[in-house]
Formats: C-alpha cells, sequence, structure tokens
C-alpha cells in the first residue's frame, strides 16, 4: 500500500508532515487509496486522524508532502513556503471539487434549502446546466431518502437528515473519493444507523472513500482496509480481519479493546 | 398649537424630503463603501489595516458636529487652494459637505457593523464551500456575504435611524431640514410646539422605517423562522446578533 503510484489510483499522499505551532501532529505520512478502496482511518483523539484528512483536500496546509488526486500531483513543500501564486490556488480549488468531504458536524449553509445546498457546488464550481443539476439533485436526495425535505431549511431537521444532505451534497460534485471525517460523532445514538447506513450502500457500490471514524465494528463491516494512527504515524495497517483480529502492538490492542 | 401646523407645514414636508434625502444617500455611499473597508480590514493586508483603524476611531471618537465644523468651517479656511484645485464649488455649498460628513461618519459605523457580520459567519460553512473548490470571489458571494448581512442587519438598521436624528445636526451650518424649518419657524413665532411637531415627524419616519426593516429582516431569516415547522430560532444565530447589536451600541 506504500506510495504505488500506479495509474489505478485515486488518491495518493506522499510523506505529509503537519504541525501545529510546534506541535507536530503528522510525522510522514504516506497512504494510497487505489479506485474503490474504503480506507478506515482509525486511532485514539489527538493521533492526528482529522488533521490528514484535512489535509488530504488542503482545508489544512501541510509543510511538506506531495499530494496526488487522479494525476494531478501538488508538491506541498514549496506551497507551503512560498505565497500560493494564482495558478496554483486554481490548482488546489481543482483537487478539492475532485474531493468530497463530509464534515462532523455536517455544515450545511443555513441561509439555503436542502435542495439548494446540493445544488450550489454544481451550478457555481462546476458551471453545470442547473436543470440537469436540479434533476440530478433531487436524484441524489431520494437516494439518501431526503427528497421529501427539499425545501426546508438545514436548521428544521434532525442531525440524522442534515448529515444525509450534506452526503448528497458531495455527492453532487462526481468527487473521485469521498472523505468523511468522523460523521457519526456529533449524531444521537439513534441517528447513526441512518447515516451508517447510507455510506455502506456508497461502499457497496464501489465508491472511493477514505473515513475517519470511531465506529469500530462499522469499519471492520465496510472497509477493504483499516489504517491505524498513532501519535502522527502509520504504526499499523492491513486488512480489516488482520488488524482488528491480530494487532501486533499492545497500543493498538488497548485501542481495539476500549472500543469495543 | 394647531394654527402653527397648519401655517407651517409645507415647510415642515420640504424640511422632511431634505431630511430624508440626506440620510438616504449619506445611508447609501457609506453602504458601498464600507463593505470594501470592511473586507480590507479583516483580511486585507497591515498596511492596509491601519489607515482604516485610524478612520474609524476618528470618526467614532469624535462627535458628528465637531466633523460638521471641520469640514465646513475648516475646510472653509483654505479657500484659495480648495479653488486652486477645483473643489471649491463643492465644499462652499452646505449640502455636499453635510453628505460627505455623513458618509464619512456612517462609513466608519457600518464597517464596524460588518466587521462583526464577517467575523460571525460560522467557519464550518465556509469550510464547506472551500472544500467543494469554491474560489473566495464565490465563496464571498455565495456564503459569506449572505450571512454577513444577515447577521448585521439589525444593527445596520439602528445605523440608520441613529443617522436619521443625527442629520438634524445639519441645521446648524444652514440646511434646511426637518430641524431647520423648525428653528426658523421658531424664531418667527416663539412658539415652543413646533418642535413638538418636529419631533412627531422624526417619529413618524422612523416609524416607518423601522416597520419596513423589520419586514425584510423576518424575509432574510426565513431559514431560521419558518416555514414549518415553527420552532424555537437557532440559540447561537440570536446570540451572535445580539452580540452585533450590543457591539454597535457601545460603539
Amino acid at each position: 500500500m506504500l506510495t504505488n503510484k500506479n495509474h489505478d489510483s485515486a488518491l495518493v499522499v506522499e510523506d505529509l508532515h503537519k504541525s501545529f505551532g510546534g506541535v507536530k501532529v503528522l510525522k510522514g505520512i504516506s497512504l494510497t487509496a487505489k479506485k474503490h478502496d474504503v480506507i478506515s482511518v482509525i486511532g485514539s483523539s489527538g493521533s492526528g486522524k482529522s488533521t490528514l484528512l484535512r489535509c488530504m483536500n488542503l482545508l489544512e496546509m501541510p509543510e511538506a508532502g506531495t499530494l496526488t488526486v487522479h494525476g494531478e500531483a501538488l508538491d506541498l513543500t514549496k506551497n507551503h513556503k512560498s505565497k500560493t501564486s494564482k495558478a496554483n490556488q486554481q490548482k488546489i480549488e481543482r483537487v478539492r471539487s475532485r474531493l468530497g468531504m463530509v464534515f462532523q458536524s455536517f455544515n450545511l449553509w443555513s441561509h439555503l434549502t436542502v435542495l439548494e445546498n446540493v445544488m450550489l457546488g454544481p451550478c457555481t464550481v462546476l458551471k453545470r446546466n442547473r436543470d440537469e443539476v436540479e434533476a440530478q439533485a433531487k436524484a441524489l436526495l431520494d437516494r439518501v431518502g431526503m427528497s421529501a425535505k427539499c425545501n426546508m431549511y438545514p436548521d428544521h431537521l434532525s442531525g440524522g437528515q442534515k448529515q444525509r444532505v450534506a452526503i448528497a451534497r458531495a455527492l453532487a460534485m462526481d468527487p473521485e473519493v469521498m472523505l468523511f471525517d468522523e460523521p457519526t460523532s456529533a449524531l444521537d445514538p439513534e441517528l447513526v444507523n441512518e447515516v451508517l447506513m447510507v455510506i455502506r450502500e456508497l461502499a457497496q457500490e464501489g465508491r472511493t472513500m477514505i473515513m475517519v471514524t470511531h465506529e469500530m465494528r462499522f469499519a471492520r463491516d465496510v472497509s477493504s482496509h483499516v489504517v491505524y494512527l498513532h501519535q502522527g504515524q502509520i504504526a499499523e495497517q492491513g486488512a480489516p480481519e488482520q488488524l482488528f483480529n491480530n494487532p501486533q502492538s499492545e497500543h493498538l490492542q488497548r485501542f481495539i479493546s476500549s472500543q469495543y | 398649537m394647531f394654527e402653527l401646523l397648519i401655517n407651517y407645514w409645507p415647510k415642515l414636508l420640504n424640511g422632511a424630503a431634505m431630511t430624508l434625502q440626506l440620510t438616504f444617500f449619506s445611508v447609501a455611499i457609506a453602504c458601498l463603501l464600507s463593505l470594501p473597508l470592511a473586507i480590507l480590514r479583516r483580511s486585507g493586508h497591515v498596511l492596509w489595516q491601519w489607515p482604516i483603524r485610524l478612520y474609524v476611531s476618528f470618526f467614532r471618537g469624535t462627535p458628528l458636529l465637531a466633523q460638521l465644523f471641520l469640514v465646513y468651517y475648516g475646510l472653509g479656511q483654505f479657500r484659495p487652494e480648495l479653488s486652486e484645485l477645483g473643489l471649491w464649488w463643492f465644499f462652499r455649498d452646505p449640502y455636499y459637505c453635510a453628505l460627505l460628513t455623513f458618509s464619512l461618519n456612517s462609513t466608519a459605523y457600518q464597517l464596524e457593523i460588518l466587521r462583526g457580520g464577517l467575523q460571525a459567519v460560522p467557519l464550518g460553512e465556509i469550510e464547506a464551500g472551500l472544500s467543494l473548490g469554491m474560489s473566495s470571489r464565490l465563496l464571498y458571494q455565495r456564503i459569506i456575504l449572505p450571512h454577513t448581512y444577515r447577521i448585521a442587519f439589525p444593527a445596520l438598521g439602528n445605523e440608520i435611524i441613529l443617522m436619521l436624528k443625527g442629520g438634524a445636526i445639519a441645521s446648524v451650518i444652514t440646511l434646511m431640514d426637518v430641524m431647520g424649518q423648525t428653528r426658523r419657524a421658531f424664531s418667527q413665532t416663539f412658539d415652543i410646539t413646533i418642535y413638538f411637531w418636529a419631533a412627531l415627524i422624526y417619529l413618524a419616519i422612523t416609524s416607518i422605517f423601522v416597520l419596513i426593516w423589520r419586514m425584510v429582516e423576518r424575509r432574510l431569516t426565513r431559514h431560521i423562522n419558518g416555514p414549518v415547522p415553527k420552532i424555537a430560532p437557532n440559540p447561537m444565530s440570536t446570540n451572535t446578533t445580539a452580540k452585533n447589536i450590543e457591539v454597535s451600541n457601545a460603539n
């Protein structure tokens, strides 16, 4: 899994470094997501999971490393040192538009209706035809079971409903890779399943996904690959059965037993 | 008492027209100037931030009357220089002087209100826009500014009302607004009730304005208050709005 750059890889991260005010959060992470991979990133809080995901779509700018999405490579080391040029900024925006991010706290645009939330990205960033986008958005909302709430505003939805809309919004951009940043952590327990069901369906239809999660059972079920982060480094990785049944390090053993 | 009103109502109405016109143009000019300045003040280069800070603290920290005198009488001292620059026609006219002063003053206040609004835009919603690959221009158009103006809306209404009433001091530099007409009527009749009628005119204007402003606000915040089902307003958003009002009042 380490840094093999063949053309069926959707997203490649190489030697990623990130620190916040002197504290090193990521210490050289390399990870490849091939097409149709479902990668779960697990680890205790503070291990850098969310930071890793946010570095992948450059919501956080790493100090060093390269990021390759769909064959387009970004040298982040250079990026960090010099002020980002306009061309580079456009490159960053292009990379972001190919990665669908789903946030822990949904982050729906509260002044737009559910349908407008899903349509805004394709209409403005991709400049696609409005009627087409609307038809697609309605189909997506139907898939996540939210078509009845098309014209409601996010403030009137439950957490689970908001997260399903957020997933539809990310899907509407037709991304290469879906990134999930603890998508169920902000939800009431009884609302977790409706969201996990949607994510499971996406995994089954072969979408490439990278998911930071605390839902161990779910990670074990749907992932093709699990990555365990410990103190800013990939401590262990492999197939879910291997990792969960046969953890090599003591801290992973302890982490897994604490989660069940 | 009514006799006075019958005699003077055309003049008072003229005054009201002048007051409305002066307020409208000052606030509109300030509205155009304050947004770019607020954005520069918040995210521009440091070289931009200091002059803007200085400007705001001057116009918020000194009385409007003093500012008006500085422009009208103060710049009057430089008549030869202004004539040379071809600007004397502007500065010798009390209307233009009042317009300039009020615009600059209101810009300072609106700038601070908008700065508060910009700061209160939920970061998560900005990140959501970034994550879809929006350019900063798109972000401002579709996410940041719609939020900013909704958050700032009540405070901006407040500022407009303050400007409307503060405008009364234009009468001191001979402008015939409501207050100017009233002062003249009083000097002719020595009947103090004319001030009562003037107060009623101001009250009527502000009441109508408040009504309209509230209707627009209800429309703008429909994502919080309506349509179905009716729920309690989001505590987060009311809090931020309340904070902004406090800030603008304190200023």
